[in-house]
This record gives C-alpha cells, structure tokens and sequence, in this order.
C-alpha cells in the first residue's frame, strides 16, 4: 500500500512538472505582430487558425514580425525565439515565419520534425510563394497563405516520402543496372590488361637469357683520383620574362556550421537545438 | 709441309719425376699432376732454361707425307712434341696448346719471343671444374631455359684459354661548352610571370684512363670478350711462358693500331658522361661543342685467362666464357617456347586477376 502511494506521488510529482510546461507553450501566442503590421482583426484570424493547425497536427505555426533584429542574423534570431518560446517549454515542433521590416529579411525557421516535412524546397516554394504580397504589404494574406502553405507540406509529406522511395528506388535500379554493365565490361578489360602486362615479366625473363653485351663505356678504368676538372666556368648571358593571364574557375563554397543531407540542411542554434530553414530578401 | 719446329717448343719437366708439370690456379705455382710436387714458375723457368742450354740431342723425324701448299705453310706451322715425337700442328697465332698425342701441354715460346712478349700476364684464379661448376649455377633461375638444355646439358669442350689483349693508356684531355637555363615562376593576382635565364657552361678537366682493354684475337668475338669484363689488372705478372702451361693460348692477331679505334670510343663516351655530370642545378641542358685531346698515350699487350665452354642443343652449339680471374660468366642461352608460352600464360592469368580485382574495386563497385 505504501508504494502504490509513493508511485502515485511521484506521478503526480512529474506531472506537476511536465504540464506547466506543455501549458506555458500552449500559451505562447503563435501570431507575434511587434512590427505592427495587421490589424487587431486580422492578427486574431490568424492567431486562431494557427492554433487550430498547431492544435490538428500537433506543430507549432508561429508568426513573427519585428521592426528590426538588433544587428542579429536571422537565422539566429528566429531559432532563438522559436527555442526560448517553445522548444524549451516543450513543444519542439514547429515552424516559425519570421519577417524583419529594416533589414528586410523573410525567414523561415523549421524545428522537430518539421525540418524533414518542410525540406529546403519546401521553404523555398512558401517564402517564393508569399514574398509577392509581402512586397505589396499584403501581410494578412502573406502570412495566412504561410500556413496554407505550411499545412501543404505536412498534408503531402507522406506523398512526397512516397516519391522520393520511388526516386530513390529508381535510382537504385539505375545504379544496379550501370554496375552489372561494369561488371561485364571488368571481365573483358581485366584480361586484355592482363594479356599485355604479362609480357613484361616474361620479357625480363628472356633478356636474361641473353648476356653477351659490349661495355657501354670505360668508367672501371678511372677512378675518383683520375679525374681532374680544370675549367668549370658557369656564364650568365641573359633573361626573359614571359607573362600569362590565368582564367580563374570558382567554386561556390557551403556556409560554414552547416550541414546538408538530401533535400535539407540543418544548423544549430545558440540553445543547441537543431533547425532547419533559410530566408530571402523580400 | 712446314718443317718441324723442334726448339720451339717448351714442355716444363718435372726435376721429381720427370712429368710435365702445370700451371695450378689454386696455388698460382706449377703443379706436376704425378708427383703433385709444386715449383714457382720463375724459378722453374729459370731451371728449364739452364737444363735447355745442356740438350745436344736433335732426334727430329722426318715425315712422308704429300707436300704442304704454300697457302698451309703460311697458315700453319709444325712443331715435334718433346715427350712423344709426335707431330703438333699448330696456327699461327697458337702460343700454348697440347700434345694431340700424349696430351702433354706444350708452350710455343717463338710466338711470345722479342718484340712479341706480352707485357704481363692474369694468371688464371679459378679452375676447369670452378668453371664448370659456375655454368651450372649460371643456368639456375632462368626460367625460360628450355628443361632439357639445363637438364640434359654436358659441356662438349672446356677450355681454358690465354687470350691477347691490348690495355690502352691515356690522360684525356676532354673540353665541353653547354647552354644551360633556369626558370623561376612567380604569379601577381592572375598574371603568371616566367623568368628563364641562360648561361653558358665551359667544363674542361683531364681523366687519366688505365688499362682500357681491347681484344687482340681475331678469332675471339670481341663483344663476349667485352662482356667478360672487368679484369683486375694490379693482380697481372710480368709475363712467364710458365704460366702458359696446361692452357691453350694465342698471340695476337689484331694489331694495336688496329684495335684504337674502339678504345677511344670507349674513353670518349666515358670522358663526356664525366663532365656532363658535373652540370647541375638547371632546368634544361644541350651540349654545345666537345673535343677530347688524347696525351701520353701508351698501350701494354697482355695475356687474360678466359674459360671456354661449348655446348650444343638440338643440334646447333652454344658458347660461353668465363672470366678465369673473377668467375664472371657470360653466354646467350636458348628460349624455350613451351617454357615462354607457360610463364606467359601464368603471368598473364595473375596479371588479369589483378587487373580484375582492381577494376572491380575502382571501378565496378
């Protein structure tokens, strides 16, 4: 009786615990308008059908505005608000719209699980897809079609993980095909390769045989002391300069921190919580 | 038919037992294969000369036989052999040779008198059995030698054999003007600047050559001769017909003259390697003019021992030469094909096995 008291205590303990939290995230506002952009109606609208999305598919659709990041990168910033928000109060999937009015940057920040549903081509199709209206400063329906967008790519994931299976076993076709083509090939270039090699052994061989060659000089019959250099004279004449214009090919280089791994790359923020996501400049 | 050269003709006795004694290359003394007793070569010449001095017997036959042409007569002479009276017909470049008869070894001193003494003499190191014995190994390893030739191989003829020599002398006095360069390449931003500069090289020195030997035998190849090469000439004897004994040997035939042309090739090639070798540290070298003055040139005629092993195969004879000082073996020998196509085809398969592997690692997988 004793333990079944002390197991329900600490239940209940560790709930205490862990429902504070889950409540705290649940209380974050996910339409966070500081730059002042929609109105009161409009940032309403959108705060309700994030949480009914977050609510449906259990992700956080949060919306940012700011007038300015301080001289902070955006990518800093949006993981930074989307960690102290909510990954820390135990909601760490999500994805966050970050729009910066001076720097002009739009930014897409991508935690949890939604860094694998909302790949880098998916955040290039949402920040492509709104950055038009965003540049009218038609913000209500930039960020409502955000999470349209957003909930597009939650919707088709399992279609998009379908065809990448397919993709992938295609590929992997492919490459068996191309191999067993290589394997053909191997087998007849293998002994070509072989049959002229060997001559070369069997060449040594041969010349063994043979000895009976006429000295190639008289060097065994002088020695170090026989040798005596009287005149060893080295005359600078003179020089030329030749000059050549050399065509540069550069390659583009990956960030640095960054780590890419099929469609998306991730990064870590100053929480230790890995994102994914990019911005553009609207 | 030429007459019989009786006097000619040395056969060193033995003061124990009256055999004809050798020359044994174990001991460098003459040995009487009788008695065994051993003498030194200088100190029997010495007795033998004195003992030829008291000879008053003149016992010479006089052959019935059809007459010599005057074409033999100049090819050959005929000596009478002091053990048996047998009749030794010999060229006229044989300076030792053998008794057909009794098998005694003779030496024809005539061919070695005045003007036609060797200066010196490499008295043979190693013996007919080290010779045969170095064949044997010599064959060892050679993978494509036919299995019968090594196998089945009995040496027809071995002989050890004194073969003249002219050793040349000479301080080269070797000059040579080259163009040399050197390049230096920096690059500013995408400019890249090459700097070459040219200098003229002048290299003179002098190279004392010693005892650069040419072969004086008309009947010996003189490639096989050169290949037997070298001979360590501080190990050479002033010469002593003693030496000559139980040995075949020839006087020279090739004039010294006749043989400079090939020992200034040699001296020249070795003398430009030289001081081409003394050009270093640039990008790119060409020999711009040469000269070699030859100074205080002297040449030595001298006797070398060379071993002599013949053999045949399927019919056609096989030679080989063995230097009588060093050992050093030289001979071509017979490809076998069944062998050549057999290593071939091994070769082949493990060189395709590789092949494959390698191909299937870089380049299937």
């Amino acid at each position: 009786m004793k333990r079944i008291i002390l197991l329900f205590l600490a239940l209940l303990l560790i709930s205490a615990l862990l429902i504070p939290t889950a409540a705290a995230a649940d209380d974050e506002p996910l339409v966070i308008d500081n730059a002042g952009l929609l109105t009161s109606v409009e940032a309403q609208a959108l705060q309700e059908s994030a949480e009914a999305l977050s609510a449906r598919h259990g992700v956080k659709f949060v919306i940012l505005t700011t007038q300015n990041m301080d001289g902070q990168d955006p990518r800093d910033y949006a993981n930074d608000y989307y960690d102290h928000h909510f990954t820390l109060k135990g909601a760490p999937d999500g994805i966050l719209l970050l729009y910066a009015i001076e720097e002009g940057d739009l930014y897409i920040s991508t935690c949890g699980s939604m860094i694998e549903m909302a790949d880098e081509d998916v955040v290039d199709d949402i920040l492509y897809g709104i950055v038009g209206d965003i540049r009218r400063q038609d913000y209500s329906t930039a960020f409502s079609r955000f999470l349209t967008f957003a909930e597009d790519a939650i919707e088709e994931y399992p279609e998009r993980v379908e065809a990448q299976k397919q993709l992938e076993e295609a590929a992997r076709q492919r490459e068996k095909e191309e191999r067993q083509r290589r394997l053909k090939r191997s087998f007849i270039i293998a002994p070509i390769i072989g049959l002229l090699v060997g001559f070369l052994p069997v060449s040594l061989s041969k010349s063994s045989l043979t000895t009976v060659r006429p000295q190639d000089g008289a060097s065994e019959y002088f020695g170090p002391e026989d040798r005596r250099m009287t005149v060893t004279r080295d005359i600078f004449l003179y020089t030329n300069t030749t000059t050549r214009v050399i065509q540069e090919h550069r390659d583009s280089g990956g960030g640095g921190g960054s780590s890419s791994g099929g469609s998306h790359s991730t990064h870590t923020s100053s929480s230790g919580v890995t994102h994914g996501g990019h911005g553009i400049k609207v | 038919m030429p007459k019989p050269n009786h006097p000619e003709i040395i056969e060193y006795k033995c003061p124990c037992c009256g055999g004809i004694v050798e020359f044994d290359p174990g001991s460098q003394l003459m040995k009487c294969p009788f008695c065994d007793t051993t003498f030194d070569p200088v100190a029997l010449q010495e007795k033998d000369d004195v003992l030829n001095a008291e000879q008053s017997d003149g016992m010479q036959w006089q052959a019935q036989a059809e007459a010599w042409t005057d074409e033999d007569s100049e090819e050959l002479d005929l000596y009478s052999c002091k053990s048996c009276g047998g009749e030794i017909i010999a060229g006229k470049t044989t300076g030792a040779t053998h008794c057909p008869f009794c098998g005694n070894p003779v030496v024809l001193v005539s061919r070695f008198a005045g003007g036609l003494k060797p200066d010196c003499v490499i008295p043979f190191q190693l013996t007919k059995e080290d010779a045969k014995q170095k064949l044997r190994e010599f064959m060892k390893g050679k993978r494509l030698l036919p299995r019968l030739f090594s196998k089945e191989n009995h040496i027809d003829e071995v002989k050890g054999v004194y073969v003249p020599f002219w050793l040349f002398q000479a301080d080269a006095d070797t000059e040579a003007n080259f163009h040399a360069t050197r390049t230096r390449m920096w690059r500013v931003g995408n400019v890249e600047h090459t700097e070459t500069s040219h200098y003229r090289l002048e290299r003179r020195g002098t190279f004392h050559f010693e005892n650069v030997p040419v072969d004086g035998s008309s009947q010996m190849e003189d490639t096989l001769m050169e290949s037997l090469e070298p001979f360590d000439v501080s190990q050479a004897k002033d010469f002593q017909t003693a030496y000559l004994s139980g040995y075949y040997a020839d006087k020279y035939d090739v004039t010294a003259e006749e043989t400079m042309e090939r020992a200034n090739e040699r001296i020249k090639k070795t003398a430009m390697e030289t001081i081409r070798g003394t050009v270093s540290g640039y990008g790119s070298v060409s020999t711009e003019s040469t000269s070699i003055q030859l100074e205080n040139q002297k040449n030595r005629y001298a006797l070398y021992p060379i071993w002599l092993l013949n053999t045949t195969y399927h019919g056609k004879s096989y030679h080989f030469a063995m230097n009588g000082q060093t050992g050093k073996m030289v001979g071509n020998m017979p490809t076998g094909r069944k062998e050549y196509w057999l290593w071939y085809l091994l070769y082949a398969s493990v060189s395709s096995g590789i092949a494959w592997l390698i191909l299937y690692l870089l380049y299937v997988r």
